[in-house]
């Protein structure tokens, strides 16, 4: 028999026995010294862990043997201040009970009369939920105890996923969690410190039943005062982290009442279905402050994310409710929160509706992602610049009658563009690669000289050069160019006329790509009346120019407005423009995007879907409208909350537009900080965090990114530093982000609007409430609707509802 | 990758194919390790892998609803196995990545839980496991169970047939065994 064999046998031999009787056993069976050494180490192992694992220490020598009538049995576990035994009672019934007893020492008035006051409270309450009181007294020592209903049994987690009951089981035994809880809360006591380790499951009658323990006592006894722990602090009541409720947790904590427990009745419940915590928190990865913002501020995806199982629909919402950081949001009462449950294990439809849920993801798309909106807004301009393309091909193609005088512009403009990419001009920098901008530089200068008179040439010179640097990224020479293009136009051709209207419609594709979006809508209409008239209500520019509406629309929140444009719009583009055309699959990705920004996810997405198809079929699967289009599909999913499609969607778009439009291109940015939300959403904020601080150093240093989109990285770095708790980096980057907006445009801007909604919450984490009052109003007043700073930890601040309108 | 490959390998080893135990090891291990590196793509702070999830996800990916407990139990076993190498190459990286930190803390009584967590060396576990090897191979497979594939003592003890009882000896004698090594 090997040692090893000979150590497994004697410790099987002595571990159903009684510590003390280990030595002596070993002793009997002829183990020598070394031998028993080891064995009596492996023992101790195991009982340690099973101690551990049962919450039974072994006794200490110190412990008394009785208190009061009581007879002590074992330490199960023990706080700071208090110290619980198992005992067991004699008179008048023999059964086993749970005795809490104040250790010695710690006996200031304060917490005695705590003490009391909770021996009273649970005195008052009699649930089958809750582990009643059965006695009280005080020591031969002048130490108070109370004598509680013994319970056996493990915490509601461990059951859990040990014996892994159905989802209907476990949504019953939660059940009765809350009910139990709604007992106490009618009594008035608060719990405060729920978490499964006070929950525990027995068996009554052959049935799982829950109870609950340590109620209240568990707040006064069991403050753990190791620098590993929270409760340092003086006069504030700290508990686990993990099921802590905002307000719990807050920089100067309000009244905390019942919603506190329901917070952590939802935590728990998010542990039952997932397995883990709703919040990664870790009280020694994280500080103090640390561990506050995130239980104040991060999101926690819904639990159906977080699980392999599949879990209805409901549960996302009603566990979502209860977990709001608003408490305001969350359900009331502990017996709403029941009813909610019982109204899923039946198959109803719980109070907690949709509603809620799209709300939220409402909410990310506005105010949070920022990538989702100015995406649809990159990936419009994509559209319509290709589609734009295709109709000038179209027309050129169509009108033969025109054609030569229009292959004469042609032939010009293609001849005078392969002279200038080919860098004939003699005063070029020798010997040195030119930069895709300073060819176009070079283009227009050559373009003013070779054509110093406004014709047809120029036009659709300043047209192409136009696009060119719109494709770049390049807005601001863009506009120029395309303004000059207009302005040509309409001395060739005639205000009105098709040509100018085409260059009046290229214009409101530059006032989107600034931001401007007001503006934009206005040129579209105005676009689209005048075509309408002159050139007919099915004409294609007419059809495209109301599209462009319709994006607008969507654009400036007017989501359903865009959707009533669409749905009457693309029938008739169908029938106008026949199957083939892209100016209709565009439109359709619009109207896409336009359900999505209406959050009817459901239905945006077979429609992008579509959309996709088509502009991939007729334009390529590299070409920026069909990338666009992914990007969109990509955003629904992840407004459907399907995050790994959508993350995996985004990581294939990104990955094509640093193909095709090299790493420096505004729309590569934007995907990049697309990508990075739906990380952040997925909790993977550390990735997150890289990816933006890589667009962000990249932008800065690169002088051919458009400032508007540089900055718009700059608040989206920002954003999510100061989720990461790095308040102190976030800070400069968003002053600094709101000078550089103000000098770019207007401050009546979203943009604007988030960096300040950012400044005001940085500004209340350090408690300096009266500046984020007025950084919140500079909010407000950029647009930012006033729901949205409500729903945030701003919502509390006193004033919030005056925004000073000039 | 999918159902019908799983099946053809179960069959071949209920055929008493020696190797194909360890091609359903290769199997399940990429299909593992795919899903893991998707959830462990990057170091984040906080973050904890979920390998029972992971498992119990393989299974439902890999497996037909029709396998029959036998072959759930070749799969679990070898699920365990993999998800165990996935781990521990993962720390392995991790620890050639790492210059100088200090090493994770050593308690074992995340054995006593279904999933591992950051408490544990998993890289000295690896070797307190390498070594129990070579003394009892079923408890190295037990372990692998309850620890790496997240079983509880009764399915534990149906994948390994043998009665729960006797899992729970071995279990306890494990435990104490690898926490003696790993508080070294």
């Amino acid at each position: 028999m090997t040692d090893f064999e000979r150590e497994r046998q004697l410790f099987d031999l002595c571990v159903d026995e009684e510590p003390q009787r280990w030595s002596a056993f070993l002793d009997d069976h002829g183990a020598e010294p070394e031998l028993r050494e080891r064995v009596l180490r492996l023992l101790r192992h195991h009982s340690d862990t099973a101690a551990r694992e049962s919450g039974f220490l072994r006794l200490d020598p110190a412990d008394p043997e009785r208190i009061g009538p009581y007879r002590i049995l074992q330490r199960p576990g023990e706080g700071g201040m208090g110290i619980v035994y198992a005992a067991e009672q004699r008179e008048p019934v023999r059964r086993r009970v749970a005795i809490k007893v104040l250790r010695a020492g710690h006996h200031s008035r304060e917490v005695l009369a705590r003490f009391d006051a909770e021996r009273q409270a649970l005195s008052l309450m009699n649930h089958p939920g809750i582990a009643r009181i059965l006695d009280a007294g005080t020591t031969a020592d002048q130490r108070p105890y109370i004598v509680m209903e013994y319970v056996s049994g493990e915490p509601i987690t461990r059951y859990c996923s040990q014996r892994k009951p159905s989802l209907e089981a476990i949504l019953e035994l939660f059940r009765q969690v809350c009910d139990a809880v709604q007992h106490a809360h009618q009594k008035g006591v608060i719990h405060r410190d729920l978490k499964p380790s006070n929950i525990l499951i027995t068996e009554e009658l052959g049935k799982p039943a829950p109870k609950i323990i340590d109620f209240g006592i568990a707040k006064a006894l069991t403050v753990r005062l190791t620098e590993h722990t929270l409760e340092t602090r003086v006069g504030s009541f700290l508990g686990t982290p993990d099921y802590m409720s905002p307000e719990q947790a807050d920089v100067s904590p309000l009244d905390v009442d019942t919603r506190a427990d329901v917070y952590a009745l939802g935590a728990i419940l998010y542990e039952l279905l997932t397995g883990t915590t709703p919040l990664q928190i870790s009280s020694e990865r994280h500080s103090w402050t640390e561990i506050q913002k995130i239980i104040r501020e991060q999101e926690p995806p819904p639990p159906g994310r977080r699980t392999p199982h599949k879990l209805p629909r409901e549960l996302d919402w009603i566990t979502c409710k209860a977990l709001e950081k608003e408490r305001n949001r969350r359900y009331a009462t502990a017996a709403a929160f029941s009813e909610d449950i019982t109204a899923v294990i039946e198959g109803r439809a719980p109070q907690a509706g949709p509603h809620t849920f799209l709300y939220r993801t409402g909410k990310l798309l506005r105010q949070h992602a920022l990538a989702a909106a100015t995406a649809t807004t990159v990936f419009m301009l994509v559209l319509i610049f290709g589609a734009v393309m295709a109709w000038q091909a179209s027309q050129i193609a169509r009108e033969r009658d025109r054609a030569n005088q229009e292959a004469d512009i042609a032939r010009n403009v293609s001849s005078f563009l392969v002279d200038v990419l080919r860098g004939a001009d003699p005063t070029s920098q020798q010997g040195r690669e030119l930069t895709a901008r300073e060819v176009l530089d070079r283009g227009v200068r050559q373009l003013e000289e070779r054509f110093p008179q406004p014709n047809a040439t120029r036009v659709a010179l300043y047209r192409a050069v136009g696009n060119a640097y719109l494709n770049l990224g390049r807005y601001t020479e863009a506009e120029q160019l395309l303004q000059q293009a207009l302005r040509d136009s309409n001395e060739v051709y005639g205000p009105g006329h098709r040509e100018s209207l085409f260059d009046m419609y290229n214009l409101g594709r530059m006032l989107l790509a600034r931001g401007r979006l007001s503006d934009a809508l206005q040129q579209f209409e105005s676009v689209a009346a005048i075509a309408a008239e002159r050139l007919g209500p099915e004409h294609e520019l007419t059809l495209r120019a109301r599209a462009a509406t319709g994006t607008m629309l969507e654009q400036l929140g007017r989501a359903e407005e865009a959707v009533a444009i669409f749905s009457e719009l693309l029938p008739i583009m169908r029938r106008a423009l026949g199957t083939e055309s892209i100016s209709t699959a565009t439109a359709l990705a619009s109207f896409g995007s336009a359900l999505e920004t209406a959050n009817r996810f459901e239905e945006a997405l077979p429609v992008l879907r579509e959309a996709a198809k088509e502009v991939e079929k007729l334009q390529g699967r590299d070409h920026p409208n069909a990338i666009g289009t992914r990007f969109n599909v990509a955003n629904a999913l992840m407004g459907l909350r399907e995050l790994d499609q959508a993350e995996a969607l985004h990581r294939e778009v990104l990955a094509d537009q640093t193909r095709i439009l090299g790493p420096s291109h505004a729309n590569v940015y934007l995907s990049m900080r697309a990508l990075a939300e739906v990380l952040r959403e997925k909790g993977e904020l550390e990735e997150a965090l890289g990816l933006m601080r890589a667009a962000y150093l990249d932008q800065e240093t690169n002088p051919d990114v458009s400032d508007f989109s540089r900055v718009e990285t700059k608040v989206g770095y920002a954003h999510l530093l100061r989720l990461h708790g790095n308040d102190r980096e976030a800070e400069p980057l968003l002053r600094e982000a709101v000078a550089e907006l103000g000098t770019l445009g207007g401050d009546r801007h979203w943009l604007i609007g988030k960096a300040w909604l950012e400044i005001a919450l940085i500004e209340l984490a350090r408690s300096d409430a009266e500046q984020a009052l007025i950084s919140a109003r500079s909010a407000i007043r950029a647009g930012i609707p006033i729901e949205e700073l409500k729903r945030t930890a701003l919502g509390r601040l006193d004033g919030l509802e005056a925004p000073q309108d000039r | 990758m999918g159902a019908s490959q799983i099946t053809v390998l179960l069959n071949r080893i209920n055929a008493g194919e020696r190797h194909a135990y360890n091609d359903l090891i290769e199997l399940v291990y990429h299909e593992l390790r795919r899903m893991a590196v998707g959830q462990m793509r990057f170091e984040l702070i906080g973050h904890t892998l979920q390998p029972t999830a992971l498992v119990s996800e393989a299974w439902m990916r890999l497996a037909d609803s029709g396998t029959d407990w036998q072959n759930r139990r070749h799969f679990f076993g070898a699920a365990a196995e993999a998800m165990r190498r996935v781990l521990v190459d993962h720390a392995r990286r991790r620890d050639a990545a790492k210059r100088g930190g200090g090493l994770q803390r050593v308690t074992l009584t995340n054995l006593d839980v279904d999933v591992p967590g950051a408490d544990v060396d998993l890289l000295a576990l690896e070797d307190a496991l390498n070594e129990l090897e070579q003394h009892n191979p079923r408890m190295v497979r037990l372990v692998e169970l309850r620890y790496f594939a997240g079983l509880s003592i009764e399915e534990a003890a149906e994948a390994m047939d043998v009665s729960p009882a006797t899992v729970k000896r071995d279990w306890s004698f494990a435990r104490a065994w690898l926490k003696e090594r790993l508080d070294d």
